[in-house]
Order: structure tokens, then C-alpha cells, then sequence
């Protein structure tokens, strides 16, 4: 058969990246949960961020929030709230948008050479959740309050405990991230990339 | 997002720090905003191809690939959103309340089901074209 096959990525790998960019758009579309313990509206985005590295590995999760980012650079109004546009690099949060690619990088490193080869259910399911918290919110936020700093002259100190008011919602969505990925790996197997 | 910064920075500086950085901002988020308003998508993905140009000729990135992405994209968004409903109203039926996790596994897994359909279906009409070993609109330019 003369399918164009390269070593590198395939088409396949083109469409699962571009199918997981639109879970993580419409993710965006998603009416915010609100959870009882934590006064701050959820949007499901960065869930997606978390499980694009946990589902699609390193490169391809990394791919995958890098195409959502592209598509807000072109105007597109993909990020929740119907937001897009350069404003969003812009403005205080552009950090946390561009900080998707290398976290979901880490998420997926972790998973794939870590969290992959444990063989005990709860094991696995503690690296996972580790790996979302490393990539989902440490690698996030090393990019995202240095940024809302810069880009609104706060001290970096404020800019890092104003950015602490998303942790709790961010670590109840590196849970819910571990929950899904796993569901999912038990489910439908497939090789991280 | 603006408001609760300025709130934050007057409370923690003093108000002229933080009318300053709003005014600084609102600057920023303006021009970006200018640029976005003044030039359509499709003209802005053709200046990231550019730019990609010299990667692309590397062999790292794949103006193709990334188009074919960002197409991709804008066509199953719909459809992810549609099998969504789907998901939370047969599970409504059941009498489940809204749990993303329930939500999130069988959408992520019909996605990725989909998505071998999606890639043969590429395959078998044989997208991206082959590429020429001198680039195609060369050649149409000087046959020789």
C-alpha cells in the first residue's frame, strides 16, 4: 500500500492532535461547574491541557495545546468565554494560554516514561496524578505569573499569591484529570507519543 | 480578569500604580486587539506558515500538517460538542447528574475511535500530496 508513511508523525497522529485541540475548545464551551467547596467557577480548559499530555503523550499533547494556542493567535474565539485574539497574549493571562505547551510536554514526559511502566493500580494512578500536578500547574504557572507580572507590573511576589487563588481548582481538576486518564487507558489502549 | 487586577494592585500598592497598569494594559490588549479586528484568520495562519517556512524546510514543522490541523479543528469542534450532548443526555436518561469524569472517558474515547476512521479516510484520498523534489510551482515555472 503507498500510504505516505513517515517516520516522524503520521496522519494519524495529525488528526488525534486535531480532534484533542477540539475536545479542549469545546471544553471551553462547556457551561463552568461550579463545585461546592471552591467559590471559583471551573472552566474545564486546562482539564484538557492536563489530558492531552496524560492521553496523547509528550509530543502529541504538546501539539495538541499548541494548535489552540495558534488558533487564538489567529482571532479565533476558542479560549473559554468565548475569548481569542493576540489580546490574550496581551493581557495578565497570556502566560498561563502559552504555558499549556510545555505543561502538557511535562504531563506527557511523566506519564509516558513514569507513570506508563508502573504495574499497580494506585501506583500508576499517583504518578499520573503527579504528573498533571507538575505539568498542569507547576510548569503552568512558571510561565503564567511571571508573565502577569511583567505584563501588569505587579511584583512578583503579589503576581505568584494572586495566582495561588487557582490552585485549589486547578489540583480538584489534576484529580479529575488522573480519573479520566485512567478510565481512558483502561478502556482504549494506545501508544504515547 | 482586569477589574479584580486593578482591585488587587490598588489594594496592595497604591492607586496611581494601578491606574497606571491598567492604562498600561488596556494599551496592550488594544493594539493586539487592533491587529485581530483589521486582518482576517486566514490572512494571520498564512503569516505563521511564513514564519514556519524555515522550519518547514528543515523538515520539523509541515505547513501542510499544521493547515490541515487547524482545519480539522474547526470541524469536529461542533462535533465533539454535539457527541457531548449526547453523552450527558443518555446519561440524564439515567438519571445521573453532571459528573465530568463520567462526561470526559467516553468523549475522549469515541474521539479517539473517530479519529482512525478520520486518519484513513485522509490517507485514502491521499492527503497531504506528495511533495516534488523541487517544490511544485517551480517547476510550473520553467518546464524545461
Amino acid at each position: 500500500m503507498n500510504r505516505p508513511q513517515e517516520r516522524g508523525i503520521t496522519t494519524r497522529d495529525v488528526v488525534l492532535v486535531a480532534l484533542f485541540a477540539a475536545i479542549i475548545v469545546a471544553l471551553g464551551l462547556v457551561p463552568p461547574i461550579t463545585i461546592g467547596i471552591v467559590p471559583v467557577p471551573i472552566t474545564l480548559q486546562t482539564l484538557g491541557v492536563m489530558l492531552a499530555g496524560a492521553v496523547l503523550g509528550p509530543v502529541r499533547g504538546a501539539l495538541a495545546c499548541g494548535l489552540v494556542v495558534l488558533l487564538t493567535a489567529i482571532g479565533l474565539p476558542v479560549l473559554a468565554g468565548g475569548r481569542g485574539g493576540l489580546g490574550v497574549f496581551a493581557g495578565p493571562t497570556g502566560g498561563y494560554l502559552v504555558g499549556w505547551i510545555p505543561g502538557a510536554l511535562v504531563t506527557g514526559l511523566m506519564v509516558k516514561y513514569w507513570a506508563a511502566r508502573l504495574t499497580r493500580g494506585w501506583a500508576k494512578a499517583g504518578a499520573i496524578l503527579a504528573a498533571c500536578v507538575a505539568g498542569g500547574i507547576v510548569v503552568v504557572y512558571a510561565l503564567g505569573i511571571p508573565w502577569l507580572s511583567v505584563s501588569s507590573g505587579l511584583p512578583l511576589r503579589e503576581a505568584a499569591l494572586g495566582g495561588m487563588v487557582f490552585v485549589p481548582g486547578d489540583l480538584i481538576k489534576a484529580v479529575a484529570a488522573t480519573l479520566v486518564a485512567h478510565g481512558v487507558a483502561r478502556s482504549y489502549s494506545m501508544e504515547l507519543k | 480578569m482586569l477589574a479584580i487586577l486593578f482591585a488587587a494592585t490598588a489594594l496592595l500598592q497604591d492607586v496611581h500604580t494601578a491606574v497606571a497598569m491598567l492604562l498600561r494594559l488596556a494599551a496592550l490588549i488594544m493594539l493586539a486587539l487592533a491587529v485581530t479586528l483589521t486582518t482576517r484568520p486566514a490572512d494571520l495562519l498564512e503569516f505563521f506558515e511564513r514564519l514556519t517556512a524555515p522550519l518547514a524546510r528543515v523538515g520539523v514543522a509541515n505547513p501542510e500538517r499544521i493547515s490541515l490541523g487547524v482545519s480539522l479543528v474547526l470541524r469536529f469542534v461542533p462535533e465533539v460538542f454535539r457527541r457531548f450532548q449526547e453523552i450527558r443526555e443518555a446519561q440524564a436518561a439515567r438519571g445521573l447528574k453532571a459528573n465530568p469524569v463520567a462526561l470526559l472517558v467516553p468523549l475522549i474515547v469515541r474521539t479517539l475511535k473517530a479519529a482512525d476512521d478520520v486518519a484513513d479516510a485522509i490517507d485514502a484520498r491521499c492527503y497531504p500530496p506528495p511533495r516534488r523534489p523541487s517544490g511544485g510551482a517551480r517547476t510550473e515555472e520553467n518546464p524545461t
